[in-house]
């Protein structure tokens, strides 16, 4: 042990061109004149075996991302070390096709293999003598600047760890290998191949290039303070009295006939210098170097200074333990916090790309929320959001930059949704009137939760309601501190609507919930209703009585013996025929001016027959102008005819709480000058009338008018038994019956009415009130919205035959 | 009446001017020229701009004087001044083909010549540059250069004489990610541009080397919009010929990586008319096919980008480099780099 040699250590790094199953350290293999170091992963196995680095495999690193290969040459005293990285065009294939897929990071990876390479490089700059630079090409590759640059940052900053850890070995090695972290400031060459066909005719000529390659490469590492006058402060150094850089002679090429289609290529290039005179003068080139690290060691000062430079050999079994440690030091997982530290602000110098995107989309990413936040009322809808969100995108997108880019994207779009998420979220929830609801995102009352089992409720109430899509949940946990309110929903929007009966008017909500809108609104009056009234009765829709078929509202699609849930139709009665007074109309609030008179509708009695204004005969228009045979008849029988009067009108509400009747589409009543009604009943008979018309409340050009709609009909019907005037004295009883039937919107479209009766016979002598429901609702749970224009408007209606009349003898 | 036309449009390409040898775009000092203007048409819409981006010596010079349809004599290539490994083109040179070709021969990118004459330079005028290190400040032109070129070309060919050196491919991402927003600009000139990697001078290499080859150059530019596929007809598996470049009428594979292998010139053969020995094709009709290759690329002009006429072209061009020149982008990038 004791009389082991010294050695001196090689490094081989650099770029190396593509080449057949073959790597750089050919150039080893000539100076070892053995082909030791081969393009063969099990000998890069062996070696390291031989090495006992096998620790690291149980530290968790991955040795075999680490290409370096060693080889001791007992005779020559020298350590050589092959260290193939990216840069070498095997494991760079290894790296990114063998290993390489969809999914890859690509900069992830990149910067990965690049933290590698650095930390390679440093390890290999704390044990080496003599580092060779292989450069595939005749120039100088300037990114090699940064690169020293980077590693001596590095070593500065990890030298105090080094030291520690080689103090802690124990070795027997000079102390000042162990405070400067390394044997030597490593001499580097430089190694050039592939050079000018033409240059390579003249020896003068490759010289001349070397010459000229010596001074670039010596000017730019000065100036860029990599190499500086005194050696043990520089990375490395460089020799002052002998040549660095050898320009190979010939074009080194190991084919491999086998992976030819082209068996037998000739290489064109002339060869000036045979294979074997430039490994010889490689060979010599290097062995200078080595000779005088064996001997007296590297002086690398350059003008005068005191400080004798640093240079120490030791034996293989010691520089192996040296190694081995190191090895584990740079290149395993680091064990200290520090050592953490240091590598992650290693990361940020490598990688300028990414530091540059990171900052860029920093930078950029506020700016593009601020401008999804730009003049948002305080609850706005999914649209709103998604249009502000791509406006935010586009933004985005022209000032955000490389690799981070997607990943900064993502949190753009996570960060506004979870503005908007949060407290921000409209309800949009649509009226039955078809009114967003203006409120944030919130829970109906019934919908409440305890606050102990928020997460549960949450999902079954989402699942419940389609208002929230999936991904609600997740945000909402994101944003704990948020809870979304309990509230009714409101649009804001109130209407003036009258009771059942008409008596009594009220605010209304824009109601949001079909059994609120046509049946609970009105459920509210029935007190005051009753008071008011001096008798109410009340007309019970008769469905049936057990049914599979339940509806919101029953309508023409429903099968025939189906039920709806609640009445939202109403009938009832408020009082006698004598009650309502024909010559003052309806006294209830909110009609307009004339236009609460009900339209008379006279009813002839004959032979207990009843005949009304059915035909167009009975039509005042025709009856004056044609004297025809009928009409001749109809007089005769005119002697024998009790008449008796019934009074109906269809009545239309506005928004504001307007009322008044109309005798016929679009058509409100009106009055002679002495106060009795102008019209008759024949139209209300005999026309489909419109379930929405304008109210003349609101008639200006510039406002469009209010539309009313059709709410309640009113029937008044007169006593019903008459006593004939014929002789035998016979009485007949009169009934009046309706059958109504409302289509609310163009076809296709169901009609509604309140129950599959045939038609409901009204009792006499009563004022009956049928009010209509305020929302149509199918089958979806989608109501029929009034229509916005003006001709689909019209195919809204209630159709004609409501009215009609029936005799008993 | 299409023979009139036809006459005009003959007409109006003899009104310009054509030209003997290349003109600057950018002069040595990196100061965007106006001579190229003379030879541009103002009515001419169809052209291609063809530009070329790689290191000091790896032929790009040589490349697109073939591309050009003449000898060596249009760009000058390096050859002669390598034994004091100095670079050749400075700035950007230019040569418009008589098919309307607009050639763009640039400096070589990471030159350590280029480095060289910076260091001497700054020696003379005692000028502190903005840059703490010279070579930060030749990475940094580089960039912009590549900048420059992505956004003017339809067409760059990136040019290496040794597969591979990522340093240089990554030097595309950071030009790419740099790019100027030409979008604010009144005339949005929108193209795609293509990118073909190409080895120079290289052996032959195994068909499934280059296979290799190609997944590298692919998977390396994964991320990238630019078009890196799909733009050549090029086969890999046409016999013996393999390695090379081979155009084949056909339609495009839409992922095959744009990557051409042309093989050193021939120096006993100096014309690389004759298919070299055992059927590797001679540089200069891989050249001539590869120029087909190009002039056949599908130069579109984006959907609401109109084409732009060759002057306009030159317009857009001054305004890019000026745009470059100024770029937060590309200052706040600098200011990164150790």
């Amino acid at each position: 042990m004791s009389n082991e040699p010294n050695i001196c250590v090689v490094s081989l790094i650099g770029k190396s061109q593509f080449s057949q199953n073959d790597t750089k350290a050919w150039k080893l293999n000539s100076l070892l004149q053995k082909n030791v170091f081969k393009h063969d992963s099990s000998l890069s196995e062996k070696s390291v075996k031989n090495l006992n680095l096998q620790e690291c495999d149980q530290s968790g690193s991955k040795p075999d991302n680490f290409h370096l290969k060693t080889h001791l040459d007992q005779k020559n005293r020298v350590m050589y070390i092959h260290f193939e990285s990216i840069y070498d065009s095997g494991h760079l294939f290894d790296v990114l096709v063998n290993k390489f897929d969809e999914e890859t990071d690509f900069y992830e990876l990149w910067e990965d293999e690049q933290l590698k390479y650095v930390k390679t490089i440093l390890f290999l700059f704390s044990i080496s003598h003599l580092i060779i630079i292989s450069n595939p090409t005749c120039e100088f590759d300037i990114s090699y600047i940064r690169l020293f640059r980077i590693v001596d940052l590095l070593r500065s900053k990890i030298q105090p760890s080094v030291v520690e850890l080689l103090k802690s070995l124990d070795l027997s090695i000079n102390k000042d290998w162990i405070y400067a972290g390394r044997p030597c400031s490593p001499r580097v060459l430089f190694t050039f191949e592939n050079c000018q066909p033409n240059i390579l005719k003249s020896s003068q000529s490759i010289e001349k290039l070397q010459h000229s390659l010596e001074d670039q490469i010596y000017n730019s590492l000065r100036k860029s303070y990599v190499i500086t006058n005194i050696s043990n402060n520089s990375l490395f150094s460089i020799p002052v009295n002998q040549e660095f850089v050898y320009i190979h002679r010939h074009n080194h090429q190991i084919t491999n006939a086998s992976r030819f289609l082209l068996s037998s290529f000739n290489n064109h290039s002339v060869e000036t210098t045979s294979p074997s005179v430039d490994l010889e003068q490689f060979r010599k080139f290097i062995f200078q170097h080595v000779q005088t690290a064996l001997s007296v060691g590297f002086n690398d000062n350059i003008g005068r200074t005191n400080i004798p430079p640093i240079f120490e050999l030791t034996t293989p079994t010691i520089w192996n333990k040296i190694y081995q440690s190191l090895f584990e030091f740079f290149l395993c997982e680091p064990k200290t916090q520090k050592v953490m530290s240091i590598y992650a602000q290693l990361k940020d110098q490598i990688d300028i790309d990414v530091q540059f995107s990171e900052r860029r989309c920093k930078k950029v990413l506020p700016q593009a929320i601020n401008l999804y936040q730009e003049s948002l009322p305080a609850h706005y809808s999914k649209d709103q959001h998604e249009q502000k969100l791509q406006l935010a995108i586009d933004y985005f997108q022209l000032n955000a930059r490389g690799p981070k880019y997607n990943l900064y994207l993502d949190q753009l779009k996570s960060k506004c949704d979870e503005i908007w998420q949060n407290g921000r979220r409209l309800c949009e929830s649509v009226s039955l009137t078809g009114q967003n609801c203006v409120h944030e995102l919130h829970y109906l009352m019934n919908e409440g939760r305890a606050e102990d089992e928020l997460e549960e409720s949450e999902q079954t109430r989402t699942e419940k309601s389609n208002r929230i899509e999936e991904n609600t949940l997740l945000l909402n946990q994101k944003a704990k501190n948020y809870k979304i309110p309990t509230k009714t929903h409101s649009s804001g929007i109130l209407t003036i609507s009258a009771s059942n009966c008409g008596e009594f008017q009220r605010e209304r909500k824009d109601p949001f919930d079909l059994k609120e809108a046509n049946l609970d609104f009105y459920k509210e009056f029935e007190g005051v209703e009753l008071i008011k009234n001096k008798m109410v009765k009340k007309y019970i829709f008769k469905h049936a009585e057990e049914s599979e078929f339940i509806y919101p509202m029953i309508h023409s699609e429903c099968p025939l013996n189906s039920k709806s849930e609640f009445d939202s139709w109403s009938l009832v009665s408020i009082g006698e025929y004598s009650d309502y007074y024909p010559s003052s109309g309806l006294s209830q609030p909110g009609f307009m001016t004339s236009h609460n008179f009900l339209i008379p509708w006279e009813l002839h009695v004959c032979n207990g027959q009843v005949s009304s204004l059915c035909s167009k005969q009975w039509s005042k228009k025709n009856s004056e102008k044609s004297k025809s045979k009928n009409s001749v008849e109809l007089l005769e029988k005119k002697g024998k005819t009790v008449t008796i009067k019934a009074y109906i009108g269809l009545e239309y509400e506005c928004p504001l709480g307007h009322r008044f009747i109309c005798s016929g589409p679009d058509r409100i009543v009106r009055l002679f000058n002495n106060g009795s009604v102008k019209d008759d009943a024949y139209k209300l008979l005999n026309c489909d009338m419109p379930l929405y018309t304008a109210c003349p409340c609101r008639n200006t050009k510039e406002s469009p008018s209010y539309m009313a709609q059709a709410m309640r009909v009113f029937i008044v019907t007169p006593p019903g038994l008459v006593a004939e005037k014929g002789d035998d004295k016979k009485t007949t009883t009169v009934n009046i019956c309706i059958k109504p039937q409302v289509q609310p919107n163009p076809q296709p479209c169901p009609v509604f009415w309140p129950s599959f009766e045939d038609s409901i016979v009204l009792e006499d002598n009563s004022i009956w009130v049928l009010r209509l429901p305020y929302i149509y609702m199918g089958d979806d749970q989608k109501p029929y919205y009034r229509p916005k224009n003006f001709e689909t408007l019209n195919s809204c209606k209630i159709l004609k035959s409501m009215f009609s009349v029936v005799a008993n003898n | 009446e299409p023979v009139w036309l036809f006459n005009t449009s003959i007409k109006q390409r003899l009104a310009i001017a054509s030209m003997n040898g290349s003109c600057k775009l950018l002069d040595e000092h990196l100061h965007f020229a106006d001579t190229l203007d003379h030879y541009l048409s103002d009515t001419n819409e169809n052209y291609t701009v063809i530009g070329v981006l790689g290191k000091t010596g790896v032929g790009k010079s040589t490349i697109m004087s073939l591309l050009g349809g003449r000898e060596s004599s249009v760009f000058r290539a390096a050859g002669t001044e390598s034994e004091a490994a100095k670079h050749k083109t400075s700035g950007i040179d230019c040569y418009v083909t008589a098919e309307r070709t607009i050639l763009l021969d640039v400096q070589p990118l990471l030159s350590a010549s280029v480095l060289d004459n910076n260091i001497s330079q700054s020696e003379q005028s005692k000028k502190a540059l903005d840059l703490k290190y010279h070579e930060n400040n030749v990475h940094m032109q580089s960039i912009e250069l590549a900048c420059f070129c992505l956004s003017v070309c339809n067409v760059v060919i990136l040019v290496e004489d040794w597969f591979f050196d990522p340093n240089l491919i990554a030097l595309v991402h950071t030009a790419e990610m740099l790019l100027p927003n030409m979008a604010e600009c009144d005339q949005a000139y929108q193209h795609r541009t293509h990118l073909i990697y190409c080895l120079n001078k290289c052996g032959p290499i195994a068909p499934l080397d280059l296979k290799m080859m190609k997944s590298v150059y692919a998977n390396f530019m994964k991320d990238s919009k630019l078009q890196v596929k799909g733009s050549l007809h090029s086969d890999i598996n046409s016999g013996s010929s393999a390695c090379f470049l081979k155009a084949r009428r056909g339609p495009r594979e839409p992922d095959e990586p744009n990557f051409v292998a042309l093989p050193s010139m021939d120096p006993a053969e100096p014309s690389g008319e004759t298919g070299g020995l055992n059927g590797v094709t001679g540089m200069k009709r891989l050249v001539r096919a590869l120029s087909r290759e190009l002039l056949s690329i599908k130069v579109n002009t984006g959907q609401s980008g109109q084409a732009l006429t060759e002057k306009k072209w030159f317009v857009y061009a001054n305004r890019v480099w000026d745009t470059i020149k100024k770029s937060s982008f590309i200052s706040e990038y600098s200011r990164l780099m150790t």
